[in-house]
């Protein structure tokens, strides 16, 4: 089902732009590489030393000519530990540095998609594209790129060292890992195209399962529908466990290949060196070391057996990043330094002024469907209050979203102060115009918290001013005051008092215009009065541009209302 | 930590025949593993000291095929017992996870993280059956095996490797001390990385109104940052441990071969056993190793494990369902509350009717909606429902299967409009339609796709929804009661009219209908108005 859930294809321009996300700065990736290659070599150059060692000890030299390769023994053993220690620190660091980058990258190629476009994707997919594929995309470095580069050169050292001795048996010992080669590329290369492609589709439809039952666990358990729901989850995990089993069927045939093909190249190589040795090309000891290393550079190859399956899971994951973010920079999501004047330090900027908005003939809807409300003509001045009322489903919402700035207009034209609003920067028009939403987002945190995202700075007694503004602060002072945690999506707070602290939230920012979307639907009908007069109260005193939409409010209290009704575009 | 960890085992049964599998396999290739290693020292010696031809050897290289043939067939059966068994663990113990996840184990805690825990967490159990454990196992029955034939052949070379081989759990006990703090503080963080992803990201909207999306990009780069530090903090350890197995393995292999080489020329030794040990000490120590190499990704499923078996431990205590009560007669609240803690809701004792509305209001932050929550098994509570001679005792059951319910959050889900009404029963069009109908929505198209969230409808679409999803379920499964919790906060009076008309209907046919409202124009057109306050039960 997963399947169709994919937002859109995007070019493979845009994945490998993610694959260069992940791989760190050359220098560090070139370190790691470099004392990968020296331990790989330190393993290869062990076994050629000690199997010359022994069977050069066997005929009986002089001592003293053995010294020397003893000394090289204990050095390839130190070497290819320390090497080894070495280079996983420079390249797992290097490594998951990039994956915050790609975090951050993400983050910020979401957010301008609010509200528009995040709709389609499923949270447990999008929580699965952050964690899990962001980590796919270490193994681009880390078990694809350091192991092939490491394995490549050392294998390209043996057959060359071997061949100095007996070039016959380089050939052959060539040819066997040219096979292995060929056989790790190819085998996760049919496995992958049967469809196990899907891994990551499937890990995240698993998580789309778990989260629902989760996030809905309420409506699902009081529908009888937790059944339905867990017999997906059981069959999703079951297709992920098979397609994690099928790549894991390939990953073991690789390396059982590898074993076979080890033990076949030391019999192979021990024939090509014992006709050498025959027609007298080397001195006997060096037979050993011809048998015995091939043995032991399959052994480092054998590291690097699941690069190419891994090279296709990342490429997997990161076009699943790909789809989220569209086209980066080339830079990433690497975040600006705080300048003096960022947002945190001075955090709320002098209100921007507010000389008046106008529509004129706008048409508002969601992008990709046909817009809601035509022929829209608003003239609202600075300091007025303005109810606008119609039928659910209007578009009433649409429209508060599309004054925010959040939605583009449609058609016909939205100007702020005088300048169209489209050539405004988003951020300088929502300084202007403020929108509590009717269904506002409380952050799983603290009341405080959930305050100084809108003024970040203000003091504690100004913030429970502002909660008993709109009658808050008795509920809250027993339950532990601004410390009171509100939960996941503000659930261990009532539907009212959710509204009513993201109302406050709406004031405390200081917008010179505020939108108030229903902010009296679940709040009872005594304080629901108190509270819109209490709201425009609050607006009169910093002057404030209200725009009202509700059903509750007495249209004596407003200056001026419209009924949306006469520009809808269907009737409902 | 622990190598082992028994309720991981205890949890696990099933996959001990699995492991019992991988320990047959183990054992063939070890044996197949001397007897390569034996026949290439033959051919070695038989190749260089008496000038054989390699045809002329016969024996020792068909054993040598065969034996890596063998070997090869068995690594691969091997992996594969160990993944099934992996594979087995893992389902089992997902599914039991989805199996708790009842609204009342979830108060309070993130959906997000519980997701991350059942999932992610989850597959790091991967590592742990299909790699760790099975590489124990081998190094319980590979090594001592390796180790004596070490002995028959050289003494020496056999003391060596007893010295060296105990250092090596010694030390990864060590290692597993220290990393202890600094892993669970890993998992920590990832888990708080994802959950404030998800949060912030359903906020995007609240933030760009704020103005705060800068700022939140800068909060997930410090979060991914710290994920990164403690990740690294545990990698520095796990590697140094990687470091040092390394070095007491290859050093004993370096030790190991000088030794035969002095002795070799000393004419202590012959050749073949030369070779022979040489090849076989570093077979010894790899599954070790190869256990040292795992023992991060091991733990870090273990780790998780743990939170898992929290979940698990944390069970029992839901309420059982009850049967359902008889349509047509009138049921009694008896004095229903919830318990939150020590805090507990006043008691609403109140009698629904057949044919009736009944309105129930009272100030915000009462516990109206914690009755329905009671009523649903939702939270903890206490109280007795009661129709005819049936009572059912609210601190042990619940009784879904008695109401229809729309929460004061439509809580729709990804989906056409027809799935969302349908939520788990088989819907006919007729019923579709009358559903819609009764929820003041006979346009809304059945095939509109709605996205996660609910969104593609606007909040009073989506609140009618909720409503049509309650009475599909109030027609198909006649379930008594109606339970409908602000059902009407987002429409104009126009549409809320039509929602009321739809009420008549229903209770016209002899539903209960229950409303909790903070509306007068509701709560007149009710037959009975009861009113919840703080300290006691009043009616109106």
């Amino acid at each position: 089902m997963s399947e169709s859930d994919r937002v859109e294809t995007v070019p493979d321009e845009v994945v490998r732009r993610i694959e260069r996300l992940a791989q760190p700065e050359t220098g560090r990736f070139l370190l790691g590489v470099l004392l990968g290659g020296a331990s790989a070599a330190c393993a290869v150059g062990l076994m050629w030393t000690s199997a010359y060692l022994i069977s050069a000890s066997a005929l009986r030299p002089p001592i003293l000519f053995l010294m020397m390769v003893v000394v090289s023994v204990r050095f390839f053993a130190l070497g290819r530990a320390v090497f080894r220690y070495l280079e996983r620190l420079a390249s797992h660091d290097a490594a998951f540095r990039m994956l915050g980058v790609i975090r951050t990258t993400i983050f910020s190629a979401l957010a301008p998609k609010a509200p528009a476009g995040l709709g389609r994707l499923r949270r447990g997919d999008l929580l699965s594209r952050f964690m899990a594929d962001v980590d796919q995309l270490q193994d681009l470095p880390l078990r694809v790129r350091h192991p092939a580069l490491a394995a490549g050169t050392v294998a390209a050292a043996s057959v060359l060292g071997i061949g100095m001795i007996s070039w016959r048996t380089a050939l052959v010992l060539m040819g066997f890992l040219v096979l292995g080669g060929l056989c790790g590329t190819l085998v996760p290369w049919t496995v992958h195209r049967r469809g196990s492609g899907a891994l990551a589709i499937q890990r995240a439809a698993v998580n789309d399962d778990l989260l629902d039952l989760a996030a809905r666990s309420e409506v699902l358990a009081a529908f009888s529908a937790t059944a339905p729901v867990l017999r997906g989850l059981r069959e999703d995990d079951h297709l992920l466990q098979r397609t994690a089993d099928r790549l894991q069927y390939s990953a073991s045939l690789t390396g059982a290949l590898a074993v076979v093909l080890a033990g076949l190249a030391a019999l192979a190589c021990a024939w090509t060196g014992s006709l050498d040795l025959g027609r007298g090309f080397f001195d006997g000891p060096m037979l050993a070391v011809l048998v015995l290393v091939p043995l032991s550079v399959f052994d480092v190859i054998g590291e690097a057996a699941q690069a190419p399956q891994n090279r296709m899971l990342v490429r997997e994951s990161a076009r699943r990043i790909a789809e989220l973010t569209g086209p980066v920079p080339a830079g990433g999501g690497r975040i600006p330094e705080p300048q003096s004047s960022a947002p945190h330090e001075s955090p709320s900027p002098p209100p921007a002024q507010f000389r008046g908005m106008r529509l004129q003939g706008a048409a508002v809807g969601w992008p990709g469907e046909e817009p809601v409300l035509r022929g829209l003509d608003l003239d609202i001045r600075p300091g007025e209050r303005l109810l606008l009322t119609g039928r659910s489903g209007l578009g009433k919402s649409t429209l508060a979203l599309t004054l925010a700035g959040l939605l583009p207009v449609r058609e016909g034209e939205y100007l702020l102060n005088g300048v169209p609003a489209g050539s405004l920067s988003g951020q300088r028009l929502r300084r202007s115009i403020g929108l509590c939403e009717q269904t506002p987002h409380l952050f799983d945190g603290t009341v405080r918290d959930n305050l100084l995202l809108a003024a970040p700075g203000t003091s504690d007694s100004a913030l429970r001013e502002r909660l008993r503004n709109v009658g808050l602060w008795s509920d809250l002072e027993p339950r532990g005051g601004l410390d009171l945690d509100v939960g996941e999506n503000g659930e261990l707070l009532s539907g009212g008092q959710v509204q009513r602290l993201s109302l406050a939230r709406a004031l405390l920012a200081g917008f010179p215009v505020i939108i108030l979307d229903e902010p009296t639907a679940n709040v009872d009908p005594e304080r629901a009065q108190a509270l819109v007069e209490d709201l425009l109260r609050i607006a009169d005193d910093g002057r404030r541009t209200v725009i009202l939409i509700s059903h509750d409010v007495v249209r004596d209290r407003v200056d001026a209302a419209i009924d949306l009704d006469a520009y809808a575009t269907a009737s409902l | 930590m622990k190598p082992f960890d028994v309720r991981l085992l205890r949890y696990a049964r099933d996959s001990r025949w699995f492991l019992a599998l991988s320990g047959v396999l183990g054992l063939i290739q070890t044996a197949c593993i001397i007897v390569f290693s034996a026949s290439i020292s033959v051919l070695i010696v038989d190749l260089f000291l008496h000038h054989d031809a390699l045809w002329r050897t016969g024996t020792p290289i068909l054993l040598a095929i065969g034996a890596v043939c063998l070997r090869g067939a068995s690594a691969w059966a091997w992996d594969a017992a160990s993944r099934a068994a992996a594979t087995r663990v893992k389902r089992s113990l997902r599914e039991q996870i989805a199996e708790s996840l009842s609204p009342r184990m979830l108060r309070g805690r993130s959906s997000a993280d519980m997701s991350v825990i059942a999932g992610r967490g989850l597959d790091a159990l991967d590592a742990y059956f299909s790699r760790y454990l099975p590489q124990l196992v081998l190094s319980g029955i590979a090594t001592p095996i390796v180790v004596l034939v070490l002995w028959s052949q050289d003494v020496r070379s056999g003391l060596i490797t007893i010295i060296t081989l105990p250092l090596i759990p010694v030390f990864m006990i060590l290692v597993g001390y220290f990393t202890q703090n600094v892993q669970q503080a890993e998992w920590e963080t990832l888990r708080r990385l994802s959950a404030h992803f998800l949060d912030v990201v359903s906020g995007l909207t609240t933030l760009r109104i704020f103005g705060r999306v800068r700022h939140q990009q800068r909060v997930i780069a410090q979060v991914a940052d710290r994920y990164r530090e403690r990740t690294m903090r545990v990698l520095r350890v796990s590697f140094l441990s990687g470091f040092v197995l390394e070095i007491l393995s290859t050093l004993s292999v370096a030790v190991v071969a000088v030794s035969i080489g002095t002795r070799l020329v000393a004419g202590q030794l012959d050749l073949f056993t030369g070779l022979f040990v040489l090849l076989l000490v570093p077979e010894a120590f790899t599954p070790i190793r190869m256990v040292g190499a795992q023992y991060h990704a091991a733990q870090e499923g273990v780790q998780a494990s743990t939170d898992v078996f929290e979940i698990l431990d944390a069970r029992g205590a839901e309420p059982q369902p009850a049967e359902p009560l008889e349509w047509g007669s009138p049921v009694s609240l008896q004095k229903v509350c919830a318990e939150y803690g020590d805090v507990v809701t006043p008691p609403c004792s109140l009698e629904l009717r057949p044919g009736e509305l009944t309105a129930l209001t009272g100030p915000s932050g009462t516990g109206k909606s914690s009755v329905f929550a009671v009523l649903l098994g939702f939270v903890p509570g206490r109280g007795l429902l009661r129709s005819g001679a049936r009572t059912i005792d609210l601190r042990s059951a619940h009784a879904r299967s008695t109401i229809s319910w729309a929460g004061q959050r439509p809580e729709l889900g990804p989906g056409t409009v027809r799935q969302n009404v349908a939520l788990g029963m088989d819907l006919s069009d007729m019923v579709l339609e009358r559903a819609l109908r009764l929820a003041a929505l006979p346009d809304l198209p059945a095939d509109r796709v709605l996205g996660e969230l609910g969104s593609g409808v606007s909040g009073g679409q989506a609140q009618r929804l909720a409503l049509a999803r309650a009475y599909a379920r109030a027609l198909i499964r006649q379930t008594p009661l109606l339970l409908l919790d602000e059902p009407t906060s987002a429409l104009d009076s126009e549409t809320e009219a039509a929602v009321i008309a739809g009420w008549r209907e229903l209770a016209n046919e002899g539903f209960a209908l229950c409303i909790i409202t903070h509306r007068e124009e509701v709560a007149s057109v009710c037959d009975v108005r009861h009113r919840l306050v703080r300290e006691e039960t009043a009616h109106v």
